[in-house]
């Protein structure tokens, strides 16, 4: 039996107007096509006027769509069913000065619905799990922007949602307290909670999302497991060698501009892509039948900063060469 | 419902932790200690006013024959201490004549010499006062000896001691005076109840401290509220919870005004305790105030609101709300100088059918005659001072009449005096216009001091109403002998004619309504206390026929015609009774608390019409026995109802009078004057933009009318029901206001749920 995507986005487009008589027109989506299932840990990355954060503004009905579909745990951009069962924590969201850590969640515990007495049992222990349990009564004025962070998860949890939305959770948090965020978001993802993180900080999304996709001018470039976004096309090759440089040269088929990496006892090193196995039967045969011995080979494999780096580039390039090109289509992963 | 009510917790919340809310509250507290000292303490009648002596002539007739004779007598008492100047001006006229009236000056002083004499210790004299019965308060008083008593008390009893020698002179001491203290200092007494005094203060002071200081200071420290809820990072997080945009920006402004709330109430508070323990007043009508105050903030506050949500900066809806009140101010202050200062004088207040024509009085006094051929209203009975004197903008005056006697086709008035300020007629001279002299001014002989009413019975006779009963006039009113001039008044005089007393030998309170039947010359009489109906017998001679005492003391007017009495009140209770035995047949409130300025009944006595304060008209059917319900229009802006005939004349905008048929309720004609160009200004531009914008300055209105519960009266008003007086209008404000929050809050839902954050 299929099961229903928890975030479920087709062809979605936004378009702003701006100016003095609305007449110039920012394409910030321009037909964002991907799903996001329960119990997932999902990454949106991209770079700065990607569209990210317009994008959950979309799904959470703050902003509204021109075009396409979304929906939120089945139901409409914006809907307040929906949205009942969503945690969301803002990039630099603003908790009002005149609040402790208490009273904050009270206001926004009650903006959820909770009665005051659920509020306050559930408040000490949400309180200890994002480390701010010694600070309740303090004023929020008095607390650091990592401190904010935290309490600003804290008002994302409060009323137990079926999925968090995070538009740069650890933006401001310490290393220590990062790796804490981290252990939280997987414990939430054990009990069940799908959570859409927004960050640009690489490495964590590396270290924590089960899926990613890559937004790049308000289009999907990339979409998919880590490992899928991080494998490479073509087989990368690292070869250490011994012998002659000419041969090597000639086997390998390096141009004169390659330049050989000279290692300690005559070892020469170069990475070389090959289209396929074969070719790299071929060339091994080819060394060894001028006389070239093969230290090691080894396959390379991109970090995510690498594969997202590429991606931006080549979206950058059909951005500006193909701008009117439809949507990019899904891959691999979930599917109803 | 549990999301909202968080949010206006928030706002709770935030109101308390405002520095300013607290520096505020501060400061109130210390306005409020400093007016806790004051001591407002009530003395009944210690004050002379004009309307507590009710036969001037009698009463300094009576001393100067007292200060003659020889036996001590309170009339000597008092001829010791009145001022030299007075004894001055009353020396020459010798031997009191019955007949003879003192100038005007004389009485006009006279409350003033009371007022000194009442305040001297010598005045009391065991013997002067032996055959004099005093009543227990003043033997009270005087049980102790004078020498203990304080001076108000030393007034007070003074007062009793003239009231008991001369009853018939002066009236018994109804009036109250308020003395104002503060710490030791103490203001002197005046002549004002207690409970205005301190709905007046109370008034002034709330509107200052609340209206002024509050609703301004309460727009600047909320004016960062919606700004601050609507900015980038905070409404994200609100907007993503499963909350109604348009509600969240309803209850923010709803949490904005509870800043007022909070701090408006606390001074209202403040100055209801202090009025209660104080000053002894525990009025529950101060705490209404507090709803009045939050309403105004609420006006101001939507502007911020809006402005705040659509550009999400606290100074530009701090700007806003300020040029919002620059505006209300504007078109407030325009229409509130044109009007008063420059057409309500022009505002027709009496129309009078004479000759074939119409005669109209405006509020000026000026009397016009309606020219058919040129559509203009044609000032008659001009005084050679008129046309020099300028005519100041913003006076009002009125006249007594004037009245049309159809027999000799002439006008009758007696000309316009300061009647508002209680002051007593000071040249009582008739002026007389007739037809064959084009209406013409012509002055006529003097009129009986205290001449409250002009009448004029089926055979042409001029009757004079005054608080000692009727006069009429034998011979000729226009003044044949040059005036002989006493004390720089002149006192016109005829051969051969004069006033004499016609009957009724009353004693009549001030003010005095008074109205003839057209059909069979009965006279209705009332005086705040007690409704009469006066009959002529055959010698021409009134007699009392009926009379009934009312529960309240009450100003009226009163209307008689067809065998029924009309009389309005000052509370806005119209009775209808019957004219032989004064039975109460009916009972009317059509206006709530507004008070009636004019009545008058169609000469077959069937309709009947009250003009209300606020320019409103309510008619009877007396054969029906139920209000009549013609469709006239101009309702709110009616200033004279007059019967002629089968038809009814009406003045509405100022100078326009409409002719309705009674028995169809159609237009029969118009008398329409062009327009001036301020009236056109007024009328197409400025009430128009009055109109339809919102009127905060005027939420002042409202909050008097809850401390008073008097919709057309403030607080000093004459009770005189005929003067003018200013039209407070309770409810356009409120509508108005109310329109312009629904309007503008809307707007602000309807952009905070379109918009894009």
């Amino acid at each position: 039996m299929a099961v229903e995507p928890v975030i479920d986005i087709h062809e979605l487009r936004k378009t702003y107007r701006d100016g003095v008589f609305a007449r110039r027109r920012v394409e910030a989506l321009r037909g964002v096509t991907f799903q996001v299932g329960a119990g997932e840990i999902f990454g949106l990355l991209g770079p700065n006027g990607a569209g990210k954060t317009t994008l959950i503004k979309v799904l959470l009905g703050i902003v509204r769509r021109s075009g396409g579909n979304a929906s939120l745990l089945g139901y409409p951009p914006g809907h307040r069913k929906g949205r009942r069962q969503v945690g969301y924590l803002p990039e630099n969201h603003r908790i009002p000065a005149h609040h402790t850590g208490n009273t904050a969640l009270e206001y926004y515990g009650g903006l959820s619905g909770l009665s005051l007495g659920e509020i306050k049992r559930r408040r000490p222990a949400l309180l200890d799990l994002v480390g701010l349990g010694q600070w309740g009564k303090t004023s929020v004025k008095k607390y650091s922007k990592g401190m904010l962070q935290r309490l600003g998860l804290a008002q994302a949890l409060l009323h137990d949602p079926k999925l968090l939305i995070l538009d740069e959770p650890n933006d401001g948090v310490d290393p220590v307290g990062r790796a804490e965020m981290r252990a939280l978001w997987r414990r939430l993802k054990d009990e069940g909670k799908t959570i859409f993180i927004n960050s640009h900080l690489l490495q964590e999304i590396e270290l924590v999302c089960d899926r990613v996709a890559i937004l790049v001018h308000g289009l999907v470039e990339r979409v998919g497991p880590i490992d899928a976004i991080t494998a490479q096309a073509e087989l990368e090759v690292t070869w250490t060698l011994i012998g002659n440089q000419a041969d090597i040269r000639a086997v390998l088929q390096l141009g004169a501009a390659v330049p050989l990496a000279a290692i300690n006892d005559g070892q020469v090193r170069v990475s070389l892509t090959a289209a396929d196995q074969a070719a790299i039967d071929r060339h091994v045969d080819a060394l060894r039948a001028r006389g070239v011995s093969i230290v090691s080979m080894s396959p390379g494999r991109k970090t995510l900063e690498e594969a997202f780096l590429d991606t931006v580039r080549k979206g950058d390039g059909s951005a500006q060469g193909t701008s009117a090109r439809g949507a990019t289509a899904a891959v691999g992963g979930w599917r109803r | 419902m549990r999301p909202y009510l968080a949010i206006l917790k928030d706002s709770f919340r935030e109101a308390m932790a405002s520095r300013v809310l607290w520096i505020l509250l501060v400061l109130s507290t210390l306005v409020l200690a400093a007016l806790a000292p004051v001591g407002i303490k009530e003395r009944t009648g210690i004050v002379f006013t004009a309307n507590d002596i009710t036969d001037g002539k009698a009463l300094i007739d009576k001393i100067k024959r007292q200060q003659a004779a020889a036996p001590p007598s309170p009339g000597k008492q008092i001829w010791t201490l009145l001022s030299d100047d007075y004894k001055a001006d009353l020396a020459p006229q010798g031997e009191p004549s019955p007949q003879a009236s003192w100038p005007g000056a004389i009485y006009f002083r006279l409350p003033g010499e009371l007022n000194t004499v009442i305040g001297k210790r010598e005045l009391y004299n065991a013997q002067a006062w032996s055959g004099i019965t005093l009543n227990d308060e003043a033997r009270e008083l005087l049980a102790g000896g004078i020498d203990r008593l304080d001076d108000e008390d030393v007034s007070r009893l003074n007062r009793l001691l003239l009231e008991a020698a001369y009853p018939a002179e002066i009236a018994a001491s109804r009036e109250k005076a308020v003395a104002i203290t503060y710490f030791w200092w103490r203001a002197p007494a005046m002549p004002l109840a207690k409970h205005d005094v301190i709905a007046a203060a109370v008034h002034v002071l709330q509107w200052f401290f609340g209206s002024v200081i509050g609703v301004f200071a309460g727009v600047l420290v909320t004016a960062s509220i919606i700004p601050q809820t609507y900015s980038p990072g905070a409404i994200d997080l609100l907007l993503s919870k499963p909350i109604s945009r348009s509600l969240l920006f309803l209850t923010k402004y709803l949490g904005g005004c509870m800043f007022v709330l909070l701090n408006g109430g606390y001074v209202v508070l403040g100055l209801w305790l202090i009025a209660g323990l104080r000053w002894g007043e525990w009025n529950q009508r101060i705490l209404l105030v507090i709803p009045v105050l939050v309403f105004l903030f609420a006006v101001y506050y939507a502007v911020s609101s809006l402005a705040g949500v659509i550009w999400r900066n606290a100074i530009v809806s701090i700007v806003m709300a300020v040029l919002f009140w620059a505006a209300c101010f504007g078109v407030g202050s325009v229409k509130g100088l044109i009007e008063p200062l420059f057409l309500n004088p022009e505002r027709l207040i009496k129309l009078v059918p004479a000759a074939d024509g119409l005669i109209a009085v405006n509020e000026r006094a000026e009397i016009f005659h309606w020219q058919t051929t040129n559509s203009a209203w044609e000032e008659v009975l001009k005084s050679s001072e008129q046309d020099l004197a300028p005519r100041p903008p913003g006076l009002i005056l009125s006249m007594i009449g004037p009245v049309y006697d159809a027999k000799h086709e002439r006008l009758l008035a007696l000309p316009a005096t300061a009647r508002q300020f209680g002051f007593m007629p000071t040249d009582n001279a008739l002026v007389v216009g007739t037809k064959q002299g084009d209406w013409e001014r012509q002055e006529g002989i003097a009129a009986p001091v205290g001449t409250a009413v002009l009448l004029v019975d089926r055979q042409g006779t001029l009757l004079a109403v005054t608080p000692r009963g009727l006069s009429k006039l034998t011979g000729d009113p226009v003044a044949t002998e040059p005036p002989a001039k006493v004390f720089g008044f002149s006192v016109p005089s005829a051969e051969g004619s004069r006033f004499t007393a016609a009957g009724g030998n009353l004693r009549l309170g001030t003010p005095l309504s008074a109205a003839i039947d057209r059909a069979n010359d009965e006279i209705a009489l009332f005086d705040t206390q007690t409704l009469r109906v006066l009959s002529p017998n055959a010698k021409g001679r009134y007699v009392q026929r009926a009379s009934r005492e009312m529960a309240e003391n009450l100003s009226g007017v009163v209307a008689i015609g067809g065998g029924r009495v009309l009389l309005a009140r000052a509370n806005g209770e119209i009775d209808i009774f019957d004219s032989a035995r004064l039975e109460k047949q009916e009972t009317f409130r059509p206006e709530a608390k507004n008070a009636p300025r004019f009545a008058d009944v169609s000469a077959d006595g069937k309709t009947f019409a009250v003009l209300f304060h606020n320019r409103r008209l309510w008619m009877y059917d007396a054969a029906g026995k139920r209000p009549l319900a013609l469709p006239i229009s101009g309702q709110g802006d009616l200033s004279a109802a007059s019967f002629s005939g089968d038809r009814l004349l009406l003045a509405d905008r100022f100078t326009r009078v409409t002719a309705y048929d009674l028995s169809t309720g159609q237009v029969a004609d118009r008398r329409r004057p062009d327009l001036s160009v301020l009236e056109k200004v007024y009328l197409f531009g400025v009430q128009p933009i009055y109109t339809v914008f919102p009127k905060p300055g005027e939420m002042s209105n409202v909050a008097a009318y809850l401390l008073t519960g008097s919709e057309s009266a403030t607080v000093g008003v004459t009770n005189d029901l005929q003067a003018a007086r200013p039209k407070l209008d309770i409810w356009m404000p409120i509508w108005s206001n109310l329109a312009f929050i629904a309007v503008v809050v809307g707007l602000g839902c309807f952009y905070t749920s379109r918009k894009d954050f």
